[in-house]
């Protein structure tokens, strides 16, 4: 019979940093992953890790100590993943956006972030693609917290996190499905695989837009529904894009579905705005939509048509280049945007680290770190209850889409 | 033009032509989209006869037929990608004016199959290309890629006849051994392999071998031309997620009687289903024609089973040596991501960027698939390369017009 004291479901960027952190503290940790490590959301999503992108408040706090972290984590880690803290711009094109956003700012420079308005001419002198149609944008200056918005490759972030732990001690046990927990009473004693059941203590559940399957077999209901992101992989091309780009859209698409919901244009009612950003190879990744339309993956022509306006019409100097090809990834979607983060109540050791929507690979450093101090019982680096797993306990969430 | 078409028939060449004609007969409004400038796939390459008309002679024929009995054809057409909706399918076509889209009730993919790369050093040499874009070079261009040439594979007969028949003086490396009919002008050698493609650039000569240890010999050439066989190519259908069986150098498609997919009103016809040689694909672009138009089959014959071309090799060389061209992938690299956890295309893909780039694996599959079975990978996890829209490159602002 396999035996760990800790048992990690999810090969994915939570998953693999939290065995990489349990394996760290000299915790005996073994991950369980369907397919391949990457294989979910982590191996089809955009490489940003952004600080504007994040509400202030525990959102926010939160993706600032993850943010701190990423400068040194190659090093940790032994593996190079392509981090490169190069800025981001939130992409301003209407009055009626620059009245949102300057709201948005006023809040987030609140918060601590020192983030400026510049005017259209300024933010074309920083990234020359950006269109003329572009009247301001906003920019996080590194210069007075040591931190801007950052880019790196999801998939070598991922593979990076899964030899590190490797390499101190975890067990990983690819092409494993795991069908239930086992129980005894309202306690977890392991869990049941397709490599046969496997005893444990603990339980972390890291399976992303997946854990409500799983959880489901310990009588637990996820509030977790997954919400795809279309993106377009433009051919590989020189350096042309500097910095993380978004529209200002993007802050109306994640924080107000309201205004959404009363969109004109194409991409917002697909839940989307624009992301741009150039990666080490060369290619130009364009998202993303936020659409609940359960667990498919495939790419539309509706959506990609729109992207690919959108891109046109915010960042001119992309339209010389071709599409080469488009994917999709589910992305963990909450209520309230915020990820499922420590102990399930009612079910004696089960802890949930899921539901990061499409901010896992931000906030991915920091979750290994709070989940792994809170089963090592050290103190925490960021208090968990705003994360509460149990925080929707008695309050009716009408579902946002299948699952 | 009508609103929506009752077929889309991708791909002109004997399958898809024979397709057009019988369902055009039967009644149905056809369109015939070919993604090449001209029709005929890969019989629109044989200028010269082995017995009977040649290929060229009978495209021309099967084109007059199809359209003549009130099919459209369309040539230097894309189809991006394929969309289920409520009544058929909305396809996204792109060619040299821009893209639109069209719907159409029931699809035939006809587009063929793809010849098989194999990696040797310095197989990414100029000089080096494939045994249908040298004929391509001949017939269509009246070129000759070299005064010297090897052509390379048991599938090599064709290609090179044209080329002898062109005036180029052909070495013929067939690695079956044994006696077979050996095209006028042709020097075939039976039992030969390419050790390696040589040269400062561009190929220089061949270093070749009888059998994995027989004698070597260097000759001096300035093209090698692989001719090792077919592998079905129903991009289409992989995109759409019809199921497949993998069988040795490529998927087989799962068809009923008819030649419908797992996919309802998506049919595959022809050498997408596996190569069997142009009677067979014209017999059976008939047979899925006349389906597709909502005759009832009456040609129940079961299927011939695919038969494995007689292959060398696809992958011999030094760790070095690249198994993906777009992003330079190495052998090394694909086997320690096998090593490391990849079981599949998709997977290994992810771990080591083969197939990320524009062919989107179509080009590197077969390459990439043998060093997944040689790992005792799951033949039946092993899925063909899930090619997204778009399915060829395409420019960014014609996408943007693309939605509607």
């Amino acid at each position: 019979v396999i035996a760990a004291d800790v048992v990690v479901i999810g090969g994915g960027v939570i998953g693999t940093s939290i065995a990489f952190r349990l394996a760290q503290a000299g915790v005996d940790v073994l991950l369980v992953e369907r397919r391949d490590l990457a294989s979910g959301t982590s191996g089809a999503c955009d490489g940003g890790i952004g600080l504007q992108t994040k509400k202030p408040g525990p959102h926010l706090e939160l993706a600032w100590h993850s943010a701190q972290m990423f400068p040194r984590l190659a090093d940790e880690l032994g593996h190079d993943f392509e981090y490169a803290m190069v800025g981001g711009l939130f992409l301003i094109t209407s009055e009626a956006e620059w009245a949102v956003m300057e709201q948005f700012v006023a809040e987030q420079r609140a918060a601590g972030l020192d983030i400026v308005i510049l005017e259209g001419d300024e933010a074309r002198r920083r990234e020359p693609a950006l269109s003329p149609n572009v009247i301001a944008a906003t920019y996080l200056d590194p210069r007075v917290g040591g931190l801007t918005d950052g880019l790196c490759n999801p998939h070598y972030l991922n593979y990076a996190y899964g030899a590190a732990a490797r390499r101190h001690g975890a067990r990983l046990m690819l092409w494993t499905e795991v069908s239930s927990l086992r129980m005894e009473g309202r306690r977890v004693i392991g869990v049941d695989t397709t490599a046969g059941p496997i005893a444990c203590q603990t339980v972390v559940l890291a399976a992303g837009v997946w854990s409500p399957f799983i959880a489901r077999t310990a009588g637990v209901d996820l509030p977790i529904w997954p919400r795809r992101g279309q993106i377009l992989v433009t051919e590989p091309a020189a350096p042309r894009i500097r910095h993380f780009l978004h529209g200002a859209t993007y802050i109306l698409a994640k924080f107000r579905p309201d205004l959404v919901a009363q969109a004109a244009d194409p991409l917002t009612r697909l839940g989307g705005a624009l992301l741009m950003e150039q990666t080490t190879a060369g290619t130009i990744l364009i998202g993303s939509t936020r659409e609940f339309v359960g667990f498919d993956t495939r790419t539309t022509r509706r959506a990609t048509a729109a992207l690919a306006a959108e891109a046109a019409r915010l960042v001119a100097g992309v339209t010389d280049l071709r599409i080469i090809r488009s994917y999709a990834g589910l992305r963990p979607y909450t209520p309230d945007s915020l990820p499922l983060l420590g102990p399930v109540a009612g079910v004696e050791g089960l802890v949930v680290a899921a539901g990061h929507e499409g901010d896992g690979i931000a906030l991915s450093a920091i979750t290994g770190v709070l989940i792994a101090e809170y089963l090592t019982g050290r103190p925490l680096t960021y208090p968990l209850a705003p994360f509460d797993p149990n925080r929707f306990a008695g309050r009716p969430l009408p579902a946002p889409g299948p699952r | 033009v009508s609103a929506v078409w009752d077929l889309l028939v991708v791909g002109a060449g004997p399958a898809g032509l024979s397709a057009a004609l019988a369902a055009s007969r039967a009644g149905a409004q056809v369109l015939v989209v070919e993604e090449q400038p001209a029709p005929g796939g890969h019989l629109a390459l044989e200028a010269t006869a082995a017995r009977g008309p040649a290929g060229v002679a009978r495209v021309a024929l099967l084109v007059g037929q199809a359209v003549a009995a009130g099919a459209t054809l369309r040539c230097g057409v894309v189809v991006q990608t394929l969309e289920a909706s409520d009544e058929g399918f909305g396809a996204l076509l792109s060619g040299a004016l821009g893209t639109a889209t069209i719907r159409a009730r029931r699809v035939v993919v006809a587009s063929g199959a793809r010849e098989l790369p194999c990696a040797f050093p310095g197989w990414t040499r100029p000089g080096v290309l494939l045994a249908r874009a040298a004929q391509r070079l001949v017939v269509q261009d009246w070129l000759l890629p070299g005064e010297r040439v090897v052509v390379y594979g048991a599938a090599g007969a064709t290609c090179a006849r044209e080329l002898a028949a062109a005036g180029a003086q052909v070495v013929w490396l067939d690695p079956r051994r044994g006696a077979r009919p050996v095209p006028p002008g042709v020097e075939r050698r039976a039992g030969w392999r390419v050790v390696a493609a040589q040269g400062r650039e561009r190929v220089e000569a061949v270093e070749a071998a009888l059998g994995p240890s027989g004698p070597r010999e260097t000759i001096p050439a300035e093209a090698l031309c692989l001719a090792l066989g077919l592998a079905p190519a129903p991009e289409l259908a992989w995109q759409a997620g019809a199921q497949f069986a993998w069988q040795d150098v490529g998927h087989v498609v799962r068809r009923g009687p008819g030649g419908e997919t797992t996919v309802p009103g998506l049919y595959v016809a022809g050498d997408a289903v596996w190569p069997r040689g142009t009677a067979w694909a014209l017999a059976d672009g008939r047979r899925v024609g006349l389906a597709a138009a909502g005759v009832a089959p009456s040609d129940r014959r079961t299927e011939p089973a695919p038969r494995r071309p007689a292959l060398p090799p696809l992958v011999s060389g030094p760790a070095d040596l690249v198994v993906c061209r777009c992003e330079e992938v190495t052998l090394g690299d694909a086997q320690a991501a096998i090593a490391a956890g990849a079981r599949t295309l998709d997977t290994l893909k992810r771990r080591t960027r083969a197939g990320m780039g524009p062919c989107q694996g179509r080009w590197c599959y077969p390459l990439l698939a043998a060093l997944l079975m040689e790992a005792r990978a799951d033949p039946a996890t092993l899925q063909p390369p899930y090619l997204r829209l778009p399915l060829r490159p395409l420019p960014l602002p014609q996408l943007a017009g693309g939605g509607t």
